[in-house]
């Protein structure tokens, strides 16, 4: 079973929170999927890793073009503040 | 009236150009079509009325100047994961109930250059994470075939609407089997291209190294028809294959061809009924001449594993951005930056959305990362080295697309562990990159259809959608509708 301290940990990385009730049933569900995760620790394949990335196959120049046009972007913003995006206050 | 949603592509493009039949009349059709019958569905999450009719207005005007093709006019829906200029886009979250991109993606672009009319934006698991279409934020999509029963997901808002005549064609896209299992538990023929075929630019990441767009069509003729459309080079993709797509596929009659079927896919877990409907697949292609032999993909045991734990820490990954400050939903509460993001997150994300990421940041996490996404990605190198080796001797493979055929609403979504199981058959295609098509190839006895995959080297797409053209000419393929 995951540990409350590990869900904790993990929900701050994924910067989410949950209530109690919450918080447990995600503890259940996310035991249960470690465990079928745990299927990996049966692989004895080739222990290195070969490149599973593909490298970028096509590459452009690296040349500055048309942006998008600032109010249609800030179209989508919740908050805002004449031509900026605004958030709480971060530097006191 | 004509049944113009039971013409493929072909047919209306022959309508279409002789001038028997506008666009504007044909769009109109499968609006009216839309606002009857989507109620009991809910395919769709955006109807674009206004945007259709334009567009159909502006095929005819192409078809007019003897400037059409073979998608002007054509009514499409897409997936509504794919960015469409001025159309909200939502991934069926809460997260983007009200995004308005300001661009279009690069297939929805080739799309309009063609001149295809865009219906609107279909219904799907949230951020694509599911394999039911229940976990949408504007509800859950039912199967034309039964409406007690799952669509699949999690294009199955495309599949559905494909299914029940509210579109002709739609795209999808398939990050472990998002367009595949839908279109065999709606009855329909579902392409996932090879990875890099068809550019991801403007459809939102999920997993970068598995998604692909695709196609979910009436037939592979009419899959192949869109594909060869969207299958071109785009800058703006970087992880596109060096060379475009040929299509249609060089012609190879069957006879002499050989099809593998890896025994570990015809298993305990797969129900007997879609074991002989698969079989009864594999008889047909014997009957056209090829020759089907028993294969074996020994690392398909850890697919499933290594499946969710690479795409959801990329998944952990890409969904880092949805922080309320730029685009997207945003919380009222938060009086700092750090509980606004956490806020906004919590409230916008659903359950399963939320299981995901905490599984990609567990598998990332410091001290489990070489024990699960190390080991993840060499047993992906492993299936990819299995599945060249048997394309050394098989010109294609053939599995079951889905262990059952789709299942009752309710019947299993809430069970993660259970759900993840079940995309043990059509996960390995997107680990290896490799194209995939569901064709169907026979019914239950309730009637529901059941799906077969035809998989194929990187770069076969052609191949397989002419095996499938040759299967499906033969195969009494029934409608999900009267």
């Amino acid at each position: 079973m995951v540990s409350t301290e590990r869900m904790l940990h993990l929900a701050d990385l994924s910067k989410l929170h949950f209530n109690e009730a919450e918080l447990e049933r995600l503890k259940k569900d996310l035991s249960d999927i470690i465990e079928l995760m745990d299927e990996v620790q049966n692989f004895n394949g080739n222990p290195n890793r070969n490149e599973t990335v593909r490298s970028f196959a096509q590459q452009r120049p690296d040349t500055a073009g048309d942006s998008f046009p600032r109010e249609e972007i800030l179209k989508n913003a919740k908050g805002r503040t004449e031509t900026f995006f605004s958030v709480p206050k971060v530097v006191e | 009236m004509m049944e113009y949603w039971k013409r493929s592509i072909s047919e209306l493009h022959a309508l279409l150009a002789e001038g028997t039949l506008s666009a504007r009349a044909l769009t109109e059709y499968f609006l009216e079509r839309i606002g009857r019958l989507d109620t009991q569905y809910g395919a769709y999450i955006t109807v674009c009325t206004e945007e259709a009719l334009a567009a159909a207005d502006r095929a005819d005007g192409m078809l007019k100047a003897g400037k059409g093709t073979l998608l002007t006019g054509i009514p499409l829906a897409v997936k509504d994961n794919i960015s469409t200029e001025g159309i909200r886009t939502t991934c069926a979250s809460k997260m983007l109930a009200d995004y308005v991109p300001p661009y279009d993606a690069t297939v929805i672009r080739l799309l309009k250059e063609q001149g295809a009319v865009l219906l609107g934006k279909t219904n799907m698991d949230e951020f694509a994470m599911g394999g039911a279409s229940q976990t949408s934020y504007f509800g859950g999509v039912k199967n034309p075939w039964d409406p007690t029963r799952v669509p699949g997901g999690s294009s199955g808002g495309s599949a559905a609407a494909v299914a029940a005549g509210l579109c002709v064609a739609a795209l999808g896209s398939d990050t472990g089997g998002s367009i595949r299992q839908p279109s065999a538990f709606c009855g329909v023929t579902g392409i996932k291209p090879t990875y890099g075929a068809v550019s991801r630019y403007g459809l939102i990441a999920f997993a970068s190294s598995l998604d692909q767009i695709g196609v979910l069509a009436k037939s592979a003729a009419d899959c192949e028809t869109v594909l060869a459309a969207i299958a071109l080079p785009d800058e703006n993709d970087g992880s596109m294959l060096p060379q475009a797509l040929q299509l249609p596929g060089e012609a190879r009659p069957l006879s002499g061809m050989t099809v593998g079927v890896p025994a570990e896919f015809m298993g305990e877990g797969t129900a007997q009924e879609v074991k002989d409907a698969v079989e009864d697949g594999l008889s047909a292609f014997t009957h056209m001449g090829a020759r089907v032999k028993p294969v074996s993909l020994p690392g398909l045991r850890f697919a499933v594993s290594a499946y969710y734990l690479i795409s959801s820490a990329e998944a952990s990954s890409n969904l880092a951005r949805y922080d309320g400050v730029k685009f997207g939903y945003r919380s009222r509460k938060g009086d700092t930056y750090d509980e606004l993001i956490k806020n906004t997150r919590s409230e916008g994300f659903g359950t399963e959305v939320k299981r995901r990421i905490l599984l990609g940041n567990y598998a990332l996490c410091s001290g489990f990362y070489d024990a699960y996404y190390g080991r993840a990605s060499r047993i992906r190198d492993q299936l990819k080295a299995e599945y060249a080796g048997l394309f050394t001797h098989c010109d294609l493979l053939i599995t079951p697309t889905a262990p059952t055929a789709a299942y009752t609403i309710g019947a299993q979504e809430d069970d993660p562990v259970r759900m993840y199981l079940a995309d043990v058959c059509t996960v390995t295609a997107n680990l290896a990159g490799l194209p995939a098509l569901n064709t169907i190839c026979g019914y239950t006895a309730q009637g529901l259809p059941v799906g077969m995959s035809l998989v194929g080297r990187p770069g076969d797409d052609g191949l397989l959608l002419n095996c499938a053209k040759a299967f499906e000419a033969v195969f009494p393929r029934r409608e999900a509708l009267a």
